[in-house]
């Protein structure tokens, strides 16, 4: 009755104890809980033997204690007995009245005080000690006697029977002597058994207690490893989903990026449309131009053949340049794939000058370049590299848009520590916002005019700068404008010197101070 | 990415594995721990059982180192190797009040109490309510019993016990000193004991033993001088002390008289010592020193003697205790075997008392077997009272009239009845108060402790007693044929 309802209670339990969300998550189902109560369980019963244990054994040794006791008193019981015997047959001997009435005075005395203390000593043995049933009737029954043969002797005694009284000590003392002399052996026996089955049972407990407490860890060992074996095995699963979801998130993050640089571009391309036509269309026009001096110098009466060809290959250069921009243009739009290579800086720096140019120029702004020689190459991917350029150039382009006064965009490049390079783009225009340099990269932050600018162009240009392993600050450019500084590890240098490229940021501000 | 995927994959393969094999695993792993929970609790046990061990108070046991007590103790030993249960005596003390003392004191501490008991004939009353009703028990025994003796231990319908051995009081006599003096038998009455003690005890003091004195009889303060003093004036027609209706009849001549010729014996053919004799003493004193030439003592102790010692046969008869002007009266003895009521082994002291009774049964029949075959060779007068003996009663000496003292009647408190008749007896014997003044208070005594009324003795009632026991004659061995012996009893 009590068991079902204890199952009953025990799953109840488990049932709320499973359905916690922790614990749920953990997927620490109703065996691991009945494991980890299999241990609780263990752990109790072990303590629970252990201290059964030690109760037998101080139940042993009080066992002991009272079987030497009662040994101890049956010995007591028959020297005394002895005595007796031998005061008595003295006395009996002598065949002097008095002196056998006194002695039967002083035994009769003893012999009422000894049976006082023999009943004590046998009633506050303890309770365990299992005394032999006719021990103490008959210790009782010797010491009951011995009055009454007082009493006989006596009697024969007073009316001169010697021998009656010497017959008497000499049989029926003796006799109960004897009795005596067998108890103690009886007794001696008993206690030797009862000692022998203590010794086996402190024995048993000896092996009880080295037993439980093998099995006992073994299993609460092998409970244990098994419960934590499980649990592990289940936070590894709850690692791997989590990194596996990491990692699903981050390619998004990453698909979502290069979507919105790629929308950023394309933007970017969209306002840069009208120069670009511009761009393209200024060879097209030199080729036509070229082309009519060339059909001018050929349909000539006397066609000069040198003049025509030096015309045609103009169309040439024409065309190829025509073809150049269209190719970066293209190359600008084309869908992302990362691809790392060497690439030289500075050649970036040209073209994107050449693909800016004409934007530049609409807005009266002079593009110079300050290029340092002998750069080493960095590793990157160049339509990410044009996008920062072009970026950052086409901010300071709108920057110097409403300026008055000089509008021109300083494009440097140097070599910095740490073997990187360091690339500035400065401008005089309208310079940072007061108080919110900090927050220019932050997405969606823009000082342009609402619908100009997605507020994203910073933001993708640090991403793209810091995915390369280098870093975008920005600065102000004294007197007037602002100076966009970043840096990109050459090839040479590994990835992860970026934190030493933090480090030399003051510096590598400081030190293009004077080139700005 | 690829490597990872494998490894996780391996991982979840892992996981789903134990968790089919958890499922089986926790079955197993219950039964492995119930087993092995199961080896720690065994083990508990003790060595070996211990057999059952029941205590015995045989008042037969113990008395000295005589072969009696061997006879006792192999007994038990057939009992101990046929049931496999111990049995363990207690000594008893000597005298019948001592064992009474002690069997009620064990009785009543219920953890020592014993668990089968000698109850001797005169206290089923007093111990009737420590004892438990062996009736419902032992009916195939008791048919074989004799009825009477089963109504002397049933106590208010409650057999308080079941007759054991039996004793009935007799009269030993030396042979030799008998034959020396030319007497051809026993005595049949006191005036012919007092007159052939006076003979032989002249005579023997004439040959030079100084201390030798015609009669003894255990004269101290015990049941043993109350069994004497009754068979003297039940002899003398002085009444059983208390009647069976009840009446004390204590105080009349006739017993004044008995217990007056009694005190006369001492100085004259008995030892003035004789009333510091215990029957111990006495029976000790007569076997082994002969210093006297008759003694009153008991059938069984004689039979046990000669058994143990069978060159007493030549020197030692017994015969009836003399017969006075009235009657002629032996005391029953003898005790049952009764079994504690707080006793924690009934069955197997139940057992035990089956196995004794019938070993008694079984050497009964054999003997009168034998007796019926070869002529009585040892006739025992204690038997009878137990199997019907229908046959060699011819050339048999009358039988003896067995009395019981008035146990029964004074129930619970026979105990003092008897100790204020023999502290009576006593102070006549001791000359310390003259017999008439003894008999009157004794009368006083017997009434304040028992509230009966006093009355004549029924002089009648002796001769309806039952005539049961009789005495035997011991036979020479065969060749050895003593035909003054012989004669005796023709």
């Amino acid at each position: 009755m009590t068991g079902s309802l204890n199952t009953t209670g025990l799953g109840e339990w488990l049932r709320q104890v499973t359905t916690r969300p922790l614990l749920h998550r953990l997927k620490i189902g109703r065996h691991l809980a009945l494991c980890f109560a299999l241990l609780i369980l263990m752990m109790v019963i072990c303590d629970g033997v252990l201290l059964w244990q030690l109760r037998q054994v101080r139940s042993q040794v009080e066992l002991l204690k009272g079987v030497d006791g009662e040994l101890i008193e049956v010995l007591r019981v028959h020297g005394d007995l002895f005595s007796f015997y031998e005061r008595l047959g003295i006395a009996a001997r002598s065949e002097n009245q008095d002196q056998l009435i006194t002695v039967s005075e002083a035994l009769r005395a003893d012999v009422l005080e000894e049976a006082k203390r023999t009943e004590a000593v046998f009633r506050h043995l303890p309770s365990q000690v299992k005394v032999d049933q006719t021990v103490f009737p008959t210790i009782e029954a010797i010491e009951d006697t011995l009055p009454s043969h007082l009493d006989a002797i006596r009697a024969l005694a007073t009316s001169g029977e010697w021998a009656a009284v010497r017959d008497r000590t000499d049989k029926q003392v003796q006799r109960l002597e004897f009795i005596s002399s067998q108890l103690v052996k009886d007794v001696a026996r008993a206690v030797e058994e009862q000692r022998t089955q203590a010794a086996f049972n402190i024995a048993l407990v000896e092996h009880r207690i080295v037993f439980t407490a093998i099995v006992t860890g073994f299993v609460t060992l092998f409970t244990a490893a098994f419960f934590g074996w499980a649990t592990a095995l289940r936070i590894i699963e709850l690692r791997l989903e989590a990194r596996a979801q990491r990692e699903q998130s981050e390619a998004a993050l990453r698909q979502a990026q290069a979507d919105l640089t790629r929308a950023n571009r394309l933007s970017s391309m969209g306002e840069l449309t009208a120069s670009l036509a511009h761009e393209v269309n200024q060879p097209i026009a030199a080729a036509i131009t070229d082309a009519n001096t060339c059909l001018r110098w050929l349909s000539r009466d006397q066609p000069d053949l040198e003049e025509a060809r030096a015309a045609a290959s103009r169309i040439v250069q024409d065309g190829v340049r025509a073809g150049e921009i269209v190719k970066r243009v293209r190359l600008l739009f084309k869908e992302d794939t990362l691809q790392r290579e060497s690439v030289d800086v500075n050649e970036i720096i040209q073209e994107m000058r050449l693909l800016l140019h004409s934007e530049a120029t609409q807005f009266g702004v002079f593009i110079r370049t300050e290029l340092a020689a002998g750069l080493p190459q960095v590793m990157g991917d160049r339509v990410q590299l044009q996008q920062v350029l072009m970026n950052l150039m086409m901010n300071s382009i709108d920057a110097m848009k409403d300026v008055d006064g000089m509008r021109e965009l300083i494009i440097q490049s140097q070599s910095g520590e740490n073997c990187q390079v360091l690339i500035s783009v400065s401008d005089t225009g309208v310079g940072l916002p007061p108080q919110q340099a900090d927050k220019i990269f932050n997405a969606f932050f823009t000082t342009k005019p609402h619908g100009t600018g997605m507020g994203m162009g910073l933001r993708i240009s640090r991403s793209i700068v810091e995915s390369h392993g280098g870093r975008l600050w920005a600065a102000d450019n004294p007197p007037c404008g602002a100076r966009f500084c970043f840096t990109l590890p050459t090839s040479g240098e590994k990835r992860d010197s970026v934190v030493s490229a933090d480090r030399a940021e003051p510096g590598g501000r400081h030190a293009n101070k004077p080139v700005g | 990415m690829r490597m990872r995927g494998l490894s996780g994959y391996q991982m979840g393969l892992t996981i789903g594995i134990c968790k089919v094999s958890w499922l089986r695993s926790t079955k197993t792993a219950g039964i492995v721990c119930a087993f092995l929970f199961s080896l720690i609790v065994h083990g508990d046990q003790r060595i070996s059982k211990e057999p059952v061990t029941i205590t015995f108070v045989d008042p037969e046991w113990s008395k000295d180192l005589t072969e009696r007590t061997l006879i006792a103790d192999n007994r038990l030993k057939d009992f101990t190797q046929q049931t496999g249960i111990a049995v363990k005596h207690l000594p008893t003390p000597e005298t019948t009040l001592d064992q009474l003392d002690l069997v009620r004191k064990l009785l009543r501490q219920e953890s020592t109490s014993p668990d089968v008991n000698g109850v001797d004939v005169i206290w089923p009353g007093v111990l009737s309510e420590e004892l438990m009703d062996l009736k419902p028990y032992l009916a195939t025994e008791l048919s074989a019993i004799n009825a009477d003796m089963v109504a002397s231990y049933t106590v208010k319908g409650k057999l308080v016990a079941v007759p054991y051995h039996s004793d009935i009081g007799v009269l030993f006599y030396r042979k030799d000193l008998l034959r020396r003096y030319g007497y051809r038998a026993p005595p049949r009455t006191w005036g012919e004991l007092e007159q052939m003690a006076v003979r032989i005890q002249e005579g023997e003091r004439a040959r030079g033993q100084k201390d030798f004195w015609g009669f003894t009889w255990p004269g101290a303060a015990g049941e043993g001088l109350t069994c004497n003093a009754l068979e003297w004036q039940i002899a003398e027609g002085g009444g059983r002390i208390i009647e069976a209706d009840g009446t004390i009849s204590v105080n009349n001549p006739d017993a004044i008289r008995s217990w007056q010729r009694a005190a006369h014996w001492i100085g004259w053919i008995s030892p003035r010592s004789v009333t510091s004799l215990q029957e111990w003493d006495a029976v000790n004193d007569f076997y082994h020193p002969g210093r006297s030439a008759f003694y009153r003592g008991w059938a069984k102790s004689y039979l046990l003697s000669v058994r143990d010692n069978p060159s007493i046969r030549d020197r030692i008869g017994m015969t009836n205790v003399p017969a006075g002007k009235n009657a002629q009266a032996a005391t029953l003895g003898g005790f049952g075997l009764g079994i504690s009521r707080s006793s924690r082994h009934t069955t197997e002291a139940l057992q035990l008392i089956r196995f004794l009774v019938h070993q008694e049964i079984k050497l009964e029949e054999a003997r009168s077997d034998h007796d019926s075959q070869n002529g009585p060779d040892f006739y025992d007068p204690t038997a009878i009272l137990r199997t019907k003996r229908n046959s060699a009663d011819n050339g048999r000496q009358p039988l003896s009239r067995v009395v019981a003292r008035p146990s029964t009647v004074a129930g619970e408190r026979y105990e003092e009845v008897s100790r204020a008749y023999i502290q009576a007896v006593r102070s006549v014997l001791l000359g310390q108060s003259r017999a008439p003044e003894a008999a009157a208070s004794l009368e006083q005594e017997l009434v304040r402790i028992t509230g009966f009324k006093p009355g004549p003795p029924s002089r009648n009632r002796v001769s309806k007693e039952t005539s049961l026991g009789t005495v035997s004659r011991p036979q020479p061995a065969a060749g050895s044929t003593d035909a003054s012996a012989h004669q005796d009893f023709k």
